[in-house]
């Protein structure tokens, strides 16, 4: 039982190793370890447990020791005869003269000899897989740089995966990190795989933290409208007007409005005298259908007047909120909000850190105690909450990003490539032999500067067309730098990336700067 | 006399009766063997060999140790039942029975393919009962009764060869094998020289019986008689049991008379083991000679030229493989 356990685990032991061998799953050595160990211990202790009658044991005896039937004849029920006595003595003589041990030696079967292959057999694999003995010298470099950014990621990733508040799209995001971490740390990714894998992750990193920049920004609009609301409400409550505040009189400004409040009531008086003196402004006798314009016109004024008087309570409103300590505050906060989530999404300035989220976060929480009294006020401070989360999640996902040496595209910084540091001349394919070979594709995204920090991305991978080129390199090479001097000539070309591509070309065709 | 002595006076006397028998027959091992665990086991013997090998004489030794009635009968196509069984003869006013050849202990049927199926019926109706009835009266036939048949598997013509039903009867059927070079320069010197050795009486009726009684009374365990029954029940191309050596080349297999001769010689070849209980090697050692008149081999057979001794090898090996250690460590 003990052979079966131990060759059932390591059949599934191999298993598992090819699995780790073909990167399908990644298992750990001890797993691979312990469980043939398990398996044999588990199928000795079921062996153990295994009943054998009476009679079974009596003919495996015979079997063992070549007693002839002799123990199993005895151990049957029987006449008292003197044959059967006989045998029975002859039977006990033989048993006596047995060594159990002799009997049921610990020997090697072929099931033990099987698991014992099985268990070489993933031995091998599992060597082969992670000794690196299969990577050329060259890759082997290349995958340790990989590991160091697995460690990174796995800093970054690890903390966010394991967060128990978290969006699950952040959360999915950040163990599909741990799982990329985890194969580069165990140096079992190609390069060029691993920097597809990684280009995926840091466009969805990209999508995530744009998408929850949106959703700050927006809950912080939300927030704008419930404090302006809360101002309303109170300045229609001291004023008695109950009609909607326009818009277009919300967005005026205090002078604005003195000044349309000081023509309204010029233009009232107006439009009133000639009502009462019933003559136009011609001097004469107005006609009916010009009186009720003119009525029309007094009620517009009248409701336009109204407007004024109610968003000049408001922004009274405002004020006096603004001089309390807490609107200070939130306004402080907000702005400040409103500024990271701006430069955020426009790349100029990095999202805040978690750290500088959570200080926010702290500083709500005590105006939130503060203002408890106030129930408009929660909208508020709830939209405010949100948003900051929002933006931490949005800094989580790019915080994944960057761990992998990716910067959030359009943000600058300094030299974030620290995949190709080492990259110098790409290798120019001029010969039949060499395109057959597999191609180095060289990817370059993002923008390159003149002067000061830059900030781009290149990407090794196979060719879109397959695994070789279609075209030697030389009999392409002129129609391609007379396509890029058109675009020169043309000014498709951004002035300041001129001279880069003319070297470029003429580095291709060996030509000196 | 203690069961340990009684024991061993069967080993002795069956050892005095081979002794002896070996003085008139050279070589032939196994066939003396199985003419005298036949006598033990009260079952009879069919040799198939060619004419000369010493059949008759090995028949007639036997007797002559066992100081028991010979009787001989040769099989001929004219052959009556009334010649072997014996008839009622009108004599002094009133019939009176005359017995047969067949009115002895130890019968050697010699080429019994050759008489007719009605007198091998007669024949046959005897070994089986012990007995013949001749004009409404039933004679017992004298114990032990043993019958040694033979018949030569060359001569074909004008012969009845023996319905499987018939066949069924012998216990045992031995291949009586042609001698080698120094077993046949004995036989000649012995056979023709000055004086022949002759077979000492060493036992007689009442031994043979009492022999037969302790037979019986040798302990098998159920496995071992599980595995006789494994022969029987594996020879029919039909059952589950069948190996495909037997689907292959068997029409049909052994009837329960197989399982019986099985086990009754199997018991004897324990006593002479000096054993008290019978072993699955007693069974196999029986298992051509208990089944190869027992087997109907088929067409497929006849053209693949695999006889009955070739399929019971096969079915050995397949019932040795399926009966395992049952304690597995």
């Amino acid at each position: 039982m003990a052979s079966w356990g131990l060759c059932l685990a390591a059949g599934v032991t191999l298993i598992l190793g090819a699995l780790d061998f073909w990167r399908v799953q990644y298992v750990s050595v001890w797993i691979l370890v312990l469980l043939p160990i398990l398996g044999a211990v588990l199928g000795a202790l079921l062996g153990l447990l295994q009943r054998t009658s009476l009679g079974d044991l009596a003919q495996s005896i015979d079997r063992r020791a070549n007693l002839a039937d002799r123990v199993t004849t005895m151990s049957e029920d029987h006449e008292a005869t003197a044959l059967w006595e006989l045998q029975e003595r002859d039977a006990h003589a033989k048993l006596d003269a047995l060594k159990p041990g002799h009997l049921y030696p610990i020997r090697l079967t072929r099931w033990h000899g099987l698991g014992l292959v099985l268990v070489i057999a993933t031995a091998s694999l599992f060597l082969l897989g992670n000794s690196g003995v299969l990577i050329p010298k060259g890759e082997k470099m290349e995958r340790e740089d990989l590991a160091k950014i697995g460690e990174q990621i796995e800093r970054v990733a690890k903390p966010v995966a394991e967060e128990e508040k978290i969006d699950p799209e952040v959360q999915q995001l950040a163990k599909e990190f741990q799982k990329l971490s985890l194969e580069l740390q165990k140096k079992r990714v190609p390069k060029a795989e691993a920097l597809a894998k990684m280009n995926e992750l840091n466009e969805q990193s990209r999508e995530l933290a744009n998408k929850n920049l949106d959703q700050a920004e927006e809950q912080t609009k939300i927030a704008e409208q419930a404090l302006m609301e809360k101002a309303e409400a109170q300045a229609r409550a001291e004023t008695g007007i109950q009609e909607p505040l326009d818009e277009q009189m919300r967005a005026q400004s205090r002078e604005e409005l003195e000044q349309m409040a000081k023509q309204g009531q010029a233009d009232l008086q107006k439009l009133e005298s000639q009502l009462q003196s019933g003559k136009n402004g011609q001097g004469q006798s107005m006609s009916e259908q010009e009186r009720k314009q003119i009525e029309s016109q007094v009620a517009d004024l009248n409701r336009q007047l109204q407007q004024i008087e109610l968003s000049q309570a408001v922004q009274d409103m405002m004020k006096r909120m603004q001089e309390s300590k807490e609107w200070a505050e939130i306004q402080k906060l907000m702005q400040k909000m409103q500024k990271q989530i701006s430069e955020a999404k426009k790349g100029e300035q990095k999202n805040l850190t978690k750290e500088q989220i959570e200080e926010m976060q702290e500083m709500l929480e005590e105006l939130a105690e503060r203002l408890k009294d106030d129930e408009e006020m929660k909208a508020f401070l709830e939209a405010m909450k949100e948003a900051l989360e929002n933006m931490k999640e949005a800094g989580q996902c790019e915080g994944m990003c960057l761990s992998m040496g990716m910067p959030i595209p359009g943000a600058s910084g300094p030299g974030q490539d620290n995949l190709f540091r080492d990259t110098q001349v790409l290798p120019l394919n001029k010969d039949e032999q060499d395109i057959q070979s597999r191609p180095d594709l060289k990817a370059v995204r993002g923008e390159r500067r003149e002067e000061g920090p830059e900030t781009y991305v290149e990407v090794r991978g196979p060719s879109a067309l397959g695994e070789r080129s279609k075209v030697p390199f030389s009999k392409v090479l002129p129609q391609y730098k007379q396509q890029a001097e058109s675009a020169l000539r043309n000014g498709k070309i951004p002035k300041k990336h001129e001279g880069r591509v003319r070297d470029y070309f003429n580095s291709l065709s060996g030509e000196k700067k | 006399m203690e069961a340990r002595e009684e024991v061993q006076w069967f080993t002795q006397t069956y050892h005095a009766l081979q002794s002896e028998i070996r003085k008139a027959i050279v070589g032939q091992e196994e066939v003396v063997e199985a003419v005298l665990i036949g006598l033990a086991s009260n079952g009879h013997v069919l040799l198939e060999g060619m004419p000369g090998l010493g059949k008759t004489r090995l028949v007639h030794a036997l007797a002559k140790a066992l100081n028991l009635q010979f009787s001989r009968i040769q099989f001929t196509p004219d052959l009556m039942p009334a010649d072997i069984t014996g008839t009622n003869v009108y004599q002094s006013g009133q019939f009176e029975f005359r017995r047969g050849p067949l009115f002895a202990n130890v019968i050697l049927a010699d080429e019994i393919n050759r008489a007719t199926p009605k007198t091998q019926s007669a024949m046959l109706e005897a070994m089986q009962e012990h007995a013949i009835t001749v004009g409404g009266t039933t004679y017992p036939l004298l114990e032990p009764f043993l019958v040694m048949a033979t018949q030569n598997p060359i001569e074909q013509e004008g012969t009845y060869p023996l319905p499987e039903a018939q066949l069924d009867r012998f216990m045992f059927k031995v291949l009586v094998g042609s001698p080698n070079r120094s077993e046949l320069s004995k036989i000649v010197l012995m056979t023709t020289g000055e004086k022949e050795a002759e077979p000492q009486a060493v036992a007689d009726g009442h031994a043979v019986l009492k022999m037969r009684s302790m037979v019986r009374q040798v302990p098998m365990a159920q496995p071992v008689l599980d595995y006789a029954l494994s022969f029987v029940l594996a020879s029919h191309p039909d059952s589950p049991e069948a190996p495909d050596v037997v689907r292959r080349y068997v029409r049909f297999g052994s009837s329960p008379r197989g399982a019986q001769a099985l086990v009754s010689s199997g018991r004897v070849r324990a006593l002479l083991a000096g054993r008290f209980n019978v072993a699955r090697d007693d069974i196999r050692a029986s298992a051509k000679t208990v089944l190869r008149h027992r087997l109907l081999l088929n067409f497929e057979a006849a053209a693949d030229r695999v006889d009955a001794d070739q399929v019971i090898e096969g079915l050995v090996q397949a019932i040795d493989t399926a009966d395992r250690d049952p304690v597995r460590i």
